[in-house]
């Protein structure tokens, strides 16, 4: 199965659950935060690398999702539009409090202490922490373009409309990404291909 | 040097966001283009490994995911909440502009029409009036006739506007 296929069954299923949180009914809300909660967090927490301003945005995101439901497109993957309002929570976020850079020094610090902390017995939580590392030390607009692509799974076309910005320039930085990730990972000894 | 081919299209290919022609032309450049393929398979093979939700998604606190569900959970108020989403839904698809354009369009083409009517109907209404006012004249005495000429326009300036022969209206002021 490819992942367009893979992605239309998603989006089929998406759309059930959708319809029955319209409908009020409790368990189509819940399935669907459940299955997306931690992508969603994932990306608000790299984005903004504090947990608790991540946390109040993932409160923030699911409340708008919850209160502009109705403007939902169908046509469109319920995913894609709910990192569209974790991204705008975002930039909402830094451009209130100025802190970005702040922050995302912050960030990439903890995540530095975080590797170096003796938590060896699980290989896969290393890669991750790794991988994760690599992320957070992306350029901002990278770190954006990629999140949203890979966590988010929101088309280029959607993700230039998101950054303002044209397709060509959001398939670079996507590109951009992919390479330094690759060189970090390969500096800290992963490769991705093995 | 890298291929262009791989920023342009490899990653829309991956993404599914190709035409079906534009995949099948990007496939036979796959199999001329080594660069190509081997960007292809690094990514897809660290997609598979790295690029997941297990390893780039984080946990958020059960407390907080408590206090969502709880939020999230209550019934809908829909009247309240359907009424500004559809406003929203109005403004966002960019309807109000062309819908205030057709309006003021409406309103205007209606009292052009309105007016054009007016004027049909105007002009419905003369010939009659002119009918009364020929009637009316046919019946007037000759008697009225004279006395009114006498005062008409034509022979007030020679018979009462006391003008003298050198153009000037001369005025008596004692009076």
């Amino acid at each position: 199965m490819n992942p367009t296929e893979e992605q239309k069954e998603n989006q089929e299923e998406d759309q059930v659950f959708f319809a029955l949180w319209l409908k009020g009914d409790d368990k189509g809300f819940s399935v669907l935060y459940n299955k997306y909660k931690n992508r969603v967090f994932g990306f608000l927490f790299k984005m903004t690398g504090e947990r608790n301003v991540a946390e109040d945005l993932l409160q923030e995101t699911f409340l708008a999702a919850y209160r502009n439901a109705f403007q939902f497109d169908r046509t469109r993957s319920f995913l894609s539009w709910l990192f569209g309002i974790a991204h705008k929570r975002t930039i909402d976020y830094f451009r209130h409090a100025k802190v970005e850079t702040d922050h995302r020094q912050d960030a990439i610090e903890s995540v530095g202490s975080r590797i170096e902390a003796p938590d060896e017995e699980l290989a896969n939580e290393k890669v991750r922490q790794i991988v994760n590392s690599a992320v957070e030390n992306l350029d901002p607009f990278q770190r954006d373009v990629f999140l949203l692509r890979e966590l988010g799974g929101v088309p280029f076309k959607e993700i230039a409309e998101i950054m303002n910005c044209p397709i060509n320039t959001a398939l670079g930085r996507m590109r951009l990404a992919l390479r330094n990730i690759r060189k970090d990972l390969e500096k800290r000894g992963i490769n991705g291909v093995s | 040097m890298e291929c262009r081919k791989w920023e342009e299209t490899g990653l829309l290919y991956t993404a599914g966001e190709l035409t079906a022609r534009e995949a099948l032309d990007y496939e036979t450049h796959l199999t001329t283009c080594e660069e190509c393929r081997k960007e292809l398979y690094c990514y897809r093979s660290e997609q598979k490994r790295f690029f997941t939700a297990d390893v780039l998604g984080e946990a958020p606190s059960v407390k907080i995911d408590a206090e969502i569900l709880r939020v999230c959970s209550d019934p809908r108020p829909k009247v309240r909440i359907a009424v500004p989403a559809l406003f929203a839904a109005f403004l966002r698809r960019q309807v109000l502009v062309p819908a205030m354009l057709f309006i003021v369009g409406f309103i205007s083409v209606g009292y052009i029409m309105m007016n054009m009517e007016n004027a049909r109907q105007m002009a419905a209404h003369q010939p009659q009036k002119s009918a009364v006012q020929t009637m009316t004249a046919q019946a007037e005495p000759d008697s009225l006739k004279d006395s009114l000429a006498g005062d008409s326009g034509v022979n007030f300036a020679s018979t009462r506007g006391n003008l003298n022969d050198k153009g000037v209206i001369t005025v008596d002021l004692k009076k």
